[in-house]
C-alpha cells in the first residue's frame, strides 16, 4: 500500500483522539439515564481512532511502498482551481457578479485548462452570461451588484 | 380500494402541464447526465438543490430530482455499449458484453434492448413501488426509537458493506458522516458542539453545501487530473428495435433483472451498481449458452439494465415509508423533501399523499418519456460527448458556486463548500467511496436522539421493572441524574 494511506490513518487517528478528547473534557458524557452532548461524539471519536489504526495496519504499517501523495504533479491543476475558487468567493461581494465571473472564468481557462485567447474570451463572455441569466433573470436569484455602480 | 383512489390523485397531478414539463426535465437532464462520464446523478441532484428552493411546489421539485436519477440509469448504458465507457457506475457490467455486440455490428440491438429492458423494469418497480411502500409505511407506524435506530444502522452499515472499495474506508466515512452532522446545536441539551467560535458554524452545515462540494466539485477536482479524450464515434448504431431472437432470449433476463433489482433496490445500500452486478451473475448462471458471455450475449445487457433501472426505482420504497436513504442519490432527494419542509416516513402517505401519489404516479409518465427520449434520438446523445470537459468543468463550477451562494445569500456557504470539494477530492484520491457519507450526515441526528432516547428509555424500564416499585426506581433514577 502506498505512503500517503499511512500517513492519512495516522490523521484519522489523531483526529479520533481529539474528538474523544472534546466529547468527554468539553462536552461531557452525561451518564448512562441521560446521555449528554458528547456521548455520541465520544463513541465515534473511539471508533475512528480504531479504524484509523486498522487502516494503518492494512495499509502496511510502517512497511510499504514509499510512493508519494504529490508524485506525477497532478494535484497541480486542481490545487490552483482551489486557489481561484477562494478568490472567486471573496470576490463576488467585494467586487460584484459580473466582474469577478468573467476574471474567473478567463483565469480558469488560461491558468487550469490552458485554452488560447480567442477560446478564452468566447467561453468566458457565453459562460458569465448564460449563469446571469439562469440565476438572474430566470431563477429571479439576488446577486452582489458591481463595485463601480454601488 | 384506497390504493386507486390514491393512484387516480396522483395522475391527476402529474399529468399537470408544470409536473409534465419538469418530469421531461428530469428526464432529459437525466439522460444527458447518463451519457456523459465524469458526473453521476448524485452529482447533478446535488447541483440542483438550491433550484428546489426556488420551486415552491414540493411535488414538481421531487418529480425533477427522481427523473434525474432514473434517466440516468436508463440512459448510462449508451456510452458503456459505444464506447466501452460506462457514463454511470451501474452501467459497468454492461460494458462487457454490450461493447462486444456493438463491435460485431449490433450497436442498435444493444441499445434498443437496454432502453426496452430498462423500461420495462422500470415500469414493473413502480407497480411494486405502488402495492408495496403503504402496507409498509402502516407497519413502520408502530416504530419507536428502538426500532428505528436499528433500522438506521442497519441501513448505515450495509450501505458501507455494498459500497466499493474497503469496509475500513466506509465505516471511517460514516463516522466522519456522523460528526459533521452534529456540528451546531445539539438537538436535546441545545449545547454547541465543534463550532470552535465560528457564528456561521453554530446552524450546522448546511446538506446542500456538503452534497454540492463532496459530490459536485470533489468531482470535478478529481476529473482535473485526468484528461478527458472524446472521442468521435464512428460505430454504426443501425436498427435500434430487436428482432424476434433477441427477443426469444432476452424476455427472460428483462423478467429476471426486473425482479433482482427491484428486491436489491428496497436494501438500504443495495441500490443500482449491487443490482446489475447481482443479475449479471445471475444472467450467467441462467444461460443456455454461457460460453458466449463476454462476446456479445445480448442476455448480458438486457439482465443489469433492467436490474439498474428497477433498482433505482424501488429504491424510493425506504426513502418514501420508512424515511430512510439508501444510497446517495436518494440522500439528495431526502434533502429536498426536507427543504420543501416534508419529512420523508411513515407519515408521508397520510400528511402528504398528493407528493406520495404524484411523485409515483410521475414515474409511469416519466418512463415512458425516457423510452421516447432514449430510442429514436440515441445518435443526438452520442453527439453529447463532442462537447470538452474544459467548457463543462468551470461551467459546473460557476453553477455550484452561484448555486450555493443563491441559497442564504452569503459567502461562508462557499467556503464551506469549499472544504466539502477538498475533502470529496482527498476521498477519491484515497480510494473512499463517499456514498456513506451524505447518508451519515442526513441520519446523524436522527440516530443520535434514536439512540438517546432508547438508551435512557431503556435503562429507565429496565429500573423500574427490576425494582418492580415505580417510586424507589424514581428515587434512584433522580439521584443518577444529579451526578
Amino acid at each position: 500500500m502506498k505512503r500517503h494511506e499511512r500517513i492519512a490513518a495516522v490523521f484519522v487517528v489523531i483526529g479520533g483522539l481529539a474528538v474523544v478528547y472534546y466529547g468527554y473534557a468539553v462536552l461531557k458524557l452525561g451518564s448512562i439515564f441521560q446521555p449528554d452532548a458528547g456521548f455520541l461524539p465520544f463513541l465515534s471519536g473511539i471508533a475512528l481512532v480504531i479504524l484509523g489504526a486498522c487502516w494503518f495496519v492494512i495499509s502496511g504499517g510502517f512497511g510499504g511502498d514509499q510512493e508519494s501523495f504529490f508524485e506525477g504533479g497532478r494535484w497541480v491543476k486542481p490545487a490552483m482551481a482551489v486557489g481561484l475558487m477562494l478568490v472567486y468567493a471573496w470576490a463576488i461581494e467585494a467586487v460584484g457578479y459580473i466582474t469577478s465571473t468573467l476574471v474567473f472564468m478567463v483565469a480558469w481557462q488560461l491558468l487550469v485548462e490552458r485554452e488560447g485567447w480567442f477560446k478564452t474570451i468566447l467561453i468566458s463572455f457565453l459562460g458569465a452570461l448564460a449563469m446571469y441569466l439562469l440565476f438572474n433573470r430566470f431563477l429571479k436569484v439576488p446577486v452582489p451588484p458591481e463595485f463601480f455602480i454601488r | 380500494m384506497e390504493l386507486f383512489h390514491g393512484l387516480l390523485q396522483g395522475f391527476s397531478i402529474a399529468l399537470t402541464w408544470t409536473n409534465l414539463l419538469f418530469a421531461f426535465l428530469g428526464a432529459l437532464i437525466g439522460t444527458a447526465i447518463g451519457v456523459l462520464p465524469g458526473l453521476g446523478p448524485a452529482a447533478t441532484i446535488a447541483l440542483l438543490l438550491p433550484i428546489t428552493y426556488v420551486i415552491h411546489s414540493p411535488v414538481t421539485s421531487i418529480i425533477m430530482m427522481a427523473g434525474i436519477f432514473y434517466g440516468s440509469m436508463y440512459a448510462g448504458s449508451t456510452t458503456s455499449i459505444l464506447l466501452n465507457l460506462p457514463g454511470e457506475a451501474a452501467s459497468v457490467v454492461t460494458c462487457i458484453d454490450g461493447y462486444q455486440m456493438a463491435k460485431k455490428g449490433r450497436a442498435g440491438a444493444a441499445l434498443g434492448i437496454a432502453a426496452i429492458g430498462s423500461f420495462v423494469a422500470g415500469t414493473i418497480a413502480v407497480v411494486g413501488l405502488t402495492f408495496f411502500a403503504p402496507p409498509l409505511a402502516e407497519f413502520a407506524l408502530a416504530f419507536g426509537p428502538p426500532e428505528y435506530f436499528a433500522l438506521m444502522a442497519l441501513g448505515l452499515l450495509l450501505a458501507v458493506t455494498l459500497s466499493a472499495g474497503s469496509v475500513v474506508k466506509g465505516l471511517i466515512i460514516l463516522f466522519v458522516g456522523l460528526l459533521l452532522a452534529m456540528v451546531g446545536l445539539d438537538p436535546i441539551s441545545g449545547k454547541i458542539r465543534f463550532t470552535f467560535g465560528s457564528i456561521g458554524l453554530q446552524g450546522g452545515f448546511d446538506f446542500v453545501t456538503l452534497a454540492m462540494g463532496v459530490f459536485g466539485l470533489g468531482e470535478i477536482l478529481y476529473n482535473l487530473e485526468s484528461t478527458f479524450e472524446t472521442e468521435i464515434v464512428t460505430t454504426k448504431i443501425g436498427k435500434v428495435f430487436p428482432t424476434l431472437r433477441d427477443w426469444t432470449d432476452a424476455k427472460w433476463s428483462i423478467l429476471r433483472g426486473s425482479v433482482t433489482g427491484f428486491f436489491i433496490g428496497i436494501i438500504p445500500g443495495g441500490g443500482a451498481v449491487v443490482s446489475s452486478l447481482a443479475s449479471y451473475a445471475i444472467e450467467k448462471k441462467c444461460a443456455r449458452r454461457p460460453e458466449e458471455f463476454g462476446r456479445g450475449a445480448i442476455e448480458g445487457v438486457a439482465g443489469p439494465e433492467s436490474a439498474n433501472n428497477a433498482a433505482s426505482t424501488s429504491s424510493f420504497i425506504p426513502l418514501l415509508t420508512l424515511g430512510i436513504p439508501g444510497n446517495a442519490s436518494i440522500a439528495m432527494i431526502f434533502a429536498a423533501l426536507m427543504i420543501q419542509g416534508i419529512t420523508p416516513g411513515p407519515f408521508l402517505i397520510k400528511e402528504h399523499a398528493e407528493v406520495f401519489w404524484g411523485v409515483v404516479a410521475s414515474m409511469y409518465v416519466g418512463n415512458v418519456m425516457l423510452l421516447v427520449l432514449n430510442l429514436p434520438l440515441v445518435g443526438l446523445w452520442v453527439q453529447m460527448l463532442r462537447v470538452p470537459y474544459s467548457i463543462l468543468a468551470p461551467i459546473i463550477v460557476l453553477f455550484t458556486t452561484v448555486g450555493v451562494y443563491s441559497v442564504q445569500n452569503q459567502t461562508f456557504d462557499i467556503y464551506s463548500m469549499l472544504f466539502f470539494a477538498v475533502l470529496g477530492y482527498l476521498m477519491r484520491k484515497l480510494k473512499f467511496d463517499p456514498t456513506p457519507l451524505p447518508l451519515a450526515f442526513v441520519l446523524g441526528p436522527m440516530v443520535e436522539r434514536s439512540l438517546r432516547q432508547f438508551v435512557k428509555r431503556s435503562i429507565q424500564k429496565k429500573r423500574g421493572k427490576a425494582g418492580s416499585r415505580p417510586l424507589a426506581s424514581g428515587k434512584g433514577m433522580i439521584g443518577r441524574d444529579e451526578d
